[in-house]
């Protein structure tokens, strides 16, 4: 009873329907009001509740979260920042950063993390932690997880079964040739391999946030080029040509909507491209339906600003107190109650302990993915997964080897730099254009390297590539003299 | 007589062409949704599937819930939509049509001027959610943008004045009829086949859209609509399988629906009208005879 | 008869007569002031540098700089080109095969069958492009399309890469937005069709008219005034496209661009990662000022040659 009357209560201020109540604190809570990217819950309300409570013990605060959609955050994101909706706490790809800044909807965070972000900075490290600036602008704090970059090759087990293919032989894309060429005599419709990815998923170059100048080498060189006239990408591009003209390759492989796991689940695909990160095949083989193998090509595992960055938490201008805000993440960052809470519910009753030590969780009897009232399972994105339970299926011990992951990975010489693009934007429309225009087909093959390529590459310098390219160095080299 | 004959045949073959050219694609859409997605990709599309699968239906089926309450509201969406818009455009439209009235023509640029020109989405988002506060009501469903389209108004306009004589609205006028009298008792009346239409392409309209849904609710997911439930699922997919994505959110890929479950829902979302229309053909009928009105 | 009501009317002051008309009109337009009018102060973005945190006001003004990335590509040329060729095919084939089906769908005899007709031109309107898209992939998948599985080679033809051809775009989205909607245009017409008095053709009937003298010289005149209120609308939106068909419906495929890139996708494309919105809202104000004064230019002509279908 006195539980529920809480509930009740905090439901009620989580609402805001009284907005002056503070039965048990000094001060009126802060009212955090936290945006993310993931699916709705049934029994969201039940879990905020639960986090309502933890929260106002620990911070007198109160928590409420506002879902967006994959397809949709980008754009309902920008209406809310835009339209000065309540708004403390939201998530901040990469890709939108330099925009969201330039656009003044985000809260600079260098000075609010040193002051109320101690914690975060103590669990992840102050250059990981304080990474994601752009000009000294800190637009947000990245979420913790296995972000080195190792890209391999995801094939079907019975297939490599059948036609008795050395995974190990594999080390660069020209081992994938024989294997192909083998694979193809005896299954001459399967499309071998598929995804508009096959050029660029090893990455081997800093793209610098778009791709219009690179550093090459994994960003151990410091000079700014096109990637698209990299010896690498060169060798790439025509040995994807080659594949697609024995017939290897998705004719459709340019335009197809599917992704590369309904592909492959559907069952005349034997294999794509993807990041690897560890106990990543236990994921692909639920979603694909396949026992699979994988292989990692070129071997290149480096630690780039965008992968690091990729995802971020910042501050939205429209917050009524950032201060408040900041205190909020660095508690998000470090409480693995409230990780556990928001990511997986409540204990016993949306999952319980797989084993006694209670390192490991799982859904509770009768419960799987398709009835759960609550499983969020979006760990990448959330701020700290690595205080949370793991699930069922990964080792106890998954974080600390994706931990070691990141910390094996070489890191680019630029990790930390994100060029400010305003001095470059209508050049950069001009360039997506051109980039829409020529690289997914260079890239799965559909068209010759011989001709195209070149045609690419001038239509890009036309577009201004090489004011893009200078503009990159510039900025780069002010910030390398400053470390 | 002959002539009309051969007129008759040709109307009639150019008809069943174009009723075929519209058959096929639908059939084709869903004949693809009760296709095996391993059958899709090994034989191709066809009309004549090798290999049934209900699957996606199925996944409808197990989403029901969140289905049948997304119809729900657009189905009354639709409604009140439909209702408004088709009296505010014609009360407006019908003065528009007085070619004697003063200032018709600026009035009449008044509504041409707002299809031309727009604000941008940024500041009616602004106008609509901080000053008008829809946002998360079903008004934010109904109201903004669709409420009044300048080009319905016009639409009528051109028809009560052409096809409604000038002359009736002088002799109603003359027989002492007040002008909203008039527009019940003649312009309604004889402008049924134009109403009927409008009222089509306004119901149309709040079927077809998700935009609203997109920009205007945000907590409040129980009002999506039907097209914000296929709408999300599409640009989930594209964005999750999209380059930049690839692998880094592999466990939300698994549950994004394929094209099959896609194609599946438009033709869910689409059965309805197709199932509304035959009703709504007696509505088309010519309009009444000019005659009727005179005498 | 009613002089006594006649010459009471004459006592009312000049404009009694029209204020029911003045209030009949109210309600619509205090909603088109809200819903577009006071937004179009956010036209203003389109000349700022805006910072949504000082404010769309405050925010510093930048003359024409977010207008110039339009006009400083090499696409400028091919994306104007495409946009207008696409939408005049669209204004003469939409009046064309409107008018047509209208005319067609009218006279036929049998009840079921006109009322299928009616049905049937509308039902390609209720579909999502990102659908339609997917159906003309289902028939154009180079892989897996319907044409290039079955249909070609019965006849015994090559597969046709029609995503990797640019030539064979124009028809295809001619054909497919035609498909979509011809049956708005067709409605219209059908009620303007209906408006007329069957007096009159049973009339022409009488004094022998035949079919076509009946359609030239009854049904086309009563059609011209919603054809020139819909062309007139269509010029007024002739730099826009339907995002939709010129961007799901080719998939995004590079190969196409020289046929299928127009205003709004080359726009799309550019921004969609810059997020900048002084610069879409440029593209807008562009694609607007564009057609205001070709649509002003249109309806001077209009009332030239016939001053009452003029629309202002």
């Amino acid at each position: 009873m006195k539980k529920l009357l809480s509930l009740l209560l905090v439901t009620v201020l989580a609402l805001g329907l009284v907005p002056g109540f503070s039965a048990f604190a000094q001060e009126d809570p802060y009212h955090i009001t936290m945006a993310y990217i993931g699916n709705e819950q049934p029994e969201m309300n039940k879990v905020l509740a639960a986090i309502n409570e933890l929260t106002l013990k620990e911070l007198n605060m109160t928590f409420d979260v506002i879902q967006l959609g994959f397809g949709d955050y980008e754009q309902k994101e920008q209406l809310m920042l835009a339209g000065g909706d309540e708004l403390d706490i939201l998530p901040v790809f990469y890709i939108n950063a330099s925009s969201f800044v330039t656009n003044g909807f985000l809260v600079d965070m260098a000075d609010l993390i040193q002051e109320h972000g101690t914690g975060i900075i103590e669990s992840m490290g102050e250059d990981i932690a304080t990474g994601g600036a752009i000009n000294g602008f800190l637009y947000g704090i990245p979420a913790n997880k296995e972000s080195a970059s190792l890209s391999g090759i995801v094939m079907r087990k019975d297939i490599v079964d059948k036609y008795e293919i050395d995974v190990d032989s594999i080390k660069t894309y020209e081992d994938l040739t024989p294997i192909f060429e083998k694979i193809h005599a005896g299954e001459p419709t399967m499309n071998l391999l598929v995804g508009i990815n096959i050029v660029t998923q090893v990455e081997s170059w800093d793209v610098m946030y778009d791709g219009f100048g690179v550093l090459d080498n994994g960003g151990q060189d410091t000079t700014v080029v096109n990637m698209y006239e990299t010896e690498e990408y060169l060798r790439r591009v025509n040995l994807v040509r080659d594949w697609y003209e024995a017939g290897y390759i998705m004719l459709d492989a340019a335009t197809t909507t599917e992704s590369n796991q309904n592909l492959l689940k559907a069952g005349n695909t034997f294999a794509y491209l993807s990041p690897i990160k560890p106990d990543f095949l236990i994921q692909e083989e639920k979603t694909t339906g396949y026992e699979l193998v994988t292989a990692y090509v070129e071997n290149v595992s480096n630690l780039y600003s965008y992968s690091v960055n990729f995802f971020n938490w910042g501050i939205a201008s429209n917050s009524k107190d950032p201060a408040k805000a900041m205190q909020f993440l660095n508690f998000a960052y470090t409480n693995s109650e409230f990780m556990n809470l928001i990511n997986w519910g409540i204990e016993g009753e949306h999952y319980v302990f797989a084993n006694d030590e209670k390192t490991i969780i799982k859904f509770p009897e009768g419960i799987d993915a398709t009835n759960n009232a609550y499983n969020l399972n979006i760990g990448w994105e959330l701020p700290n997964q690595f205080i949370a339970y793991p699930w069922e299926g990964n080792a106890s011990d998954i974080w600390e080897r994706y931990q070691a992951f990141n910390n094996e990975a070489q890191k680019s010489k630029a990790f930390g730099f994100i060029y400010e693009s305003s001095a470059v934007s209508n050049e950069l429309v001009a360039l997506k254009n051109v980039e829409g225009q020529y690289k997914k087909t260079l890239e799965t093959g559909s068209v010759d390297p011989d001709t195209v390529l070149a045609q690419f590459n001038d239509a890009l310098y036309a577009a201004g590539l090489q004011k893009v390219i200078d503009e990159k160095q510039a900025q780069l080299d002010a910030w390398l003299a400053t470390k | 007589m002959k002539n009309n004959k051969g007129f008759q045949v040709l109307a009639n073959t150019v008809m069943l062409i174009e009723t075929l050219l519209v058959i096929l694609p639908f059939l084709l859409l869903f004949m693809s949704s009760i296709t095996s997605e391993s059958t899709l990709l090994t034989y191709g599309y066809s009309f004549f599937p090798k290999e049934f699968s209900l699957e996606s239906f199925n996944y409808i089926f197990r989403s029901s819930n969140k289905i049948f309450t997304a119809y729900t509201m657009t189905i009354l969406i639709t409604a009140i939509g439909t209702v408004l818009n088709v009296a505010l455009s014609t009360l407006m439209a019908y003065p528009l049509a007085q070619k004697r009235m003063p200032f018709r023509k600026a009035m009449t640029f008044f509504v041409f001027f707002t299809m031309l020109f727009s604000g941008g989405l940024v500041p009616s988002y602004i106008l609509w959610t901080r000053y008008l506060v829809v946002k998360d009501t079903i008004w934010g469903m109904i109201l903004p943008s669709y409420l009044v389209s300048g080009m319905n108004v016009l639409l009528i306009r051109t028809y009560f004045a052409n096809s409604v004589p000038e002359a009736l609205y002088e002799a109603a006028h003359i027989d002492g009829a007040g002008q909203f009298r008039t527009f019940l008792s003649i312009a309604l009346p004889l402008g049924k086949p134009i109403l009927v239409t409008m009222g089509t392409f306004s119901a149309l309209t709040y079927w077809n859209d998700w935009t609203n849904g997109l920009y205007y609710i945000t907590k409040r997911r129980d009002l999506y609509g039907i097209q914000n439930v296929l709408n999300q699922m599409v640009t989930d997919l594209q964005f999750l399988s999209s380059s930049s994505m690839s692998g880094r959110a592999s466990e939300e890929l698994a549950r994004v629906p394929s094209t099959g479950v896609q194609m599946a829902i438009a033709f869910v979302a689409i059965l309805p009208v197709l199932a509304i229309f035959p009703f709504l053909q007696k509505y088309y009928q010519k309009g009444i005879s000019l005659g009727a009105v005179k005498g | 008869m009613n002089t006594q009501k006649k010459l009471s009317h004459k006592g009312l002051s000049k404009w009694g007569r029209w204020i029911p008309l003045y209030l009949m009109f109210l309600p619509g337009a205090i909603y088109l002031l809200i819903n577009n009018y006071i937004p179009m102060a956010g036209l203003v973005i389109a000349f700022k540098k805006v910072n949504f945190n000082i404010g769309i006001f405050q925010s510093p003004w930048v003359g024409f700089d977010n207008f110039k990335y339009l006009f400083s590509t090499n696409d400028a040329l091919l994306i104007t080109r495409n946009t207008l060729l696409y939408n005049i095919a669209f204004m003469f084939l939409f009046a064309f095969f409107g008018v047509a089906f209208a005319i067609f769908i009218c006279d036929v005899r049998n009840k079921y069958l006109k009322k299928m007709y009616q049905s049937i031109i509308l039902f390609p309107y209720l579909m999502s492009t990102v659908i339609i898209g997917y159906i003309v992939f289902a028939f154009l998948s180079m892989q897996n399309g319907i044409v290039n599985k079955s249909i070609l080679p019965a006849l015994g033809m090559d597969p046709i890469y029609w995503y990797n051809e640019a030539k064979h775009w124009p028809f295809i989205l001619i054909f497919v937005n035609l498909w979509k909607g011809v049956g708005y245009g067709c409605l219209i017409y059908i009620s303007s069709i209906n408006g007329i008095d069957p007096e009159l053709f049973e009339a022409a009937g009488l004094d022998g008219a035949s079919k076509w003298q009946q359609i030239r010289h009854i049904t086309l005149p009563a059609l011209i005034p919603p054809i020139i209120t819909l062309t007139l609308l269509s010029i007024g939106r002739i730099f826009y496209s339907d995002f939709g068909l010129f961007y799901q419906v080719p998939r995004n495929s590079g190969m196409l661009y020289s046929t299928t890139n127009v205003i709004d996708t080359y726009v799309y494309r550019g921004l969609i990662a810059q997020g900048n919105v002084s610069m879409s809202s440029a593209a807008g104000f562009y694609q607007s000022i564009v057609g205001f004064i070709l649509v002003l230019s249109a309806n001077l002509i209009v009332k030239k040659v016939s001053s009452e279908n003029a629309l202002f």
